[in-house]
């Protein structure tokens, strides 16, 4: 079960997902937005295809998964696992992701930064969802304990 | 190849982020302080504590960043390969000073340590369409 210590990072902070190419490159991309299946272990990040589109054609040939979430506490887990699905994004989980963005956006507005330019990048919302199996969750708050997988 | 439209995306305002792949084709993705311009053909990351990067590129020397502007909000991606690291000198003592400054700031002082400014050449870079 992923662990509950890890769900406000999870549903709340900034993500990245990455993948590898069979040759051993890698891409990523940003996520706005996530549901979790905690009892099954997925999670399902929403990203937006026109500027993922090497992450999307890499992903679906190795389905593999490093997707990183991080707090400006710094607070910040690393998920990794294999792909389950890439699939359009229904009305329910974009009006998620539109929440998770106005909320985002609040944030860095209080912050200081232009809501003109927040918007730019957070503004449009995704369009596709990844679904993916996790196999295994790394800590990376900075500090000593960056790197400690934990069990669940 | 890097031009004075992508420097101040390099000035470590926003974090930037990173993936590296191990030689097993398993990925990784983290965020560091600051991509640091060397000059119009590399960068610098720093090497504080992201083991796990360090181990990836030392394997395969392939790496792929995104900087963002944060005066236009522009974000650009960058494909890198790692070239080799820096544990003195002039880049290093720069990269480490503001390092410090980072820490400072987001109150992580003690805890930001630099060990290394890793050098890694440019392969391309590109402006995302937002």
């Amino acid at each position: 079960m992923i662990p509950e210590l890890t769900m406000n990072v999870l549903t709340t902070g900034f993500g990245h997902v990455g993948t590898a190419t069979i040759d051993k490159k890698s891409y990523h991309t940003d996520t706005m937005g996530v549901t979790v299946d905690q009892q099954n272990d997925t999670i399902s990040c929403f990203v937006k295809s026109s500027i993922a589109e090497e992450f999307l054609k890499n992903v679906n040939e190795t389905k593999k998964i490093s997707f990183y979430l991080g707090l400006e506490t710094h607070e910040a887990y690393n998920f990794k696992g294999t792909l389950i699905e890439t699939y359009d994004l229904g009305s329910e989980e974009l009006s998620q992701s539109e929440n998770f963005r106005k909320s985002f956006i609040d944030k860095m507005k209080s912050m200081g930064l232009p809501e003109d330019g927040i918007k730019k990048i957070f503004g449009n919302p995704p369009d596709k969802g990844l679904k993916f199996k996790v196999e295994k969750i790394f800590k990376q708050t900075p500090g000593p304990e960056a790197g400690q997988e934990l069990s669940f | 190849m890097i031009n004075e439209e992508h420097t101040p995306a390099m000035q470590g305002m926003f974090p930037s982020t990173i993936t590296t792949c191990s030689k097993d084709g398993e990925p990784n993705t983290s965020v560091i302080s600051q991509v640091w311009y060397v000059d119009e053909n590399h960068v610098a990351l720093s090497n504080q504590f992201f083991n796990k990067t360090k181990k990836n590129v030392s394997e395969n020397p392939y790496a792929f960043a995104t900087i963002t502007n944060p005066q236009t909000f522009d974000m650009y991606e960058m494909e890198l390969m790692f070239d080799h690291t820096e544990v003195e000198g002039d880049l290093f003592d720069e990269m480490e000073m503001k390092l410090e400054a980072i820490a400072s700031m987001s109150g992580m002082s003690g805890i930001f340590k630099l060990i290394g400014s890793d050098v890694y050449k440019v392969k391309s870079i590109n402006k995302l369409n937002l």
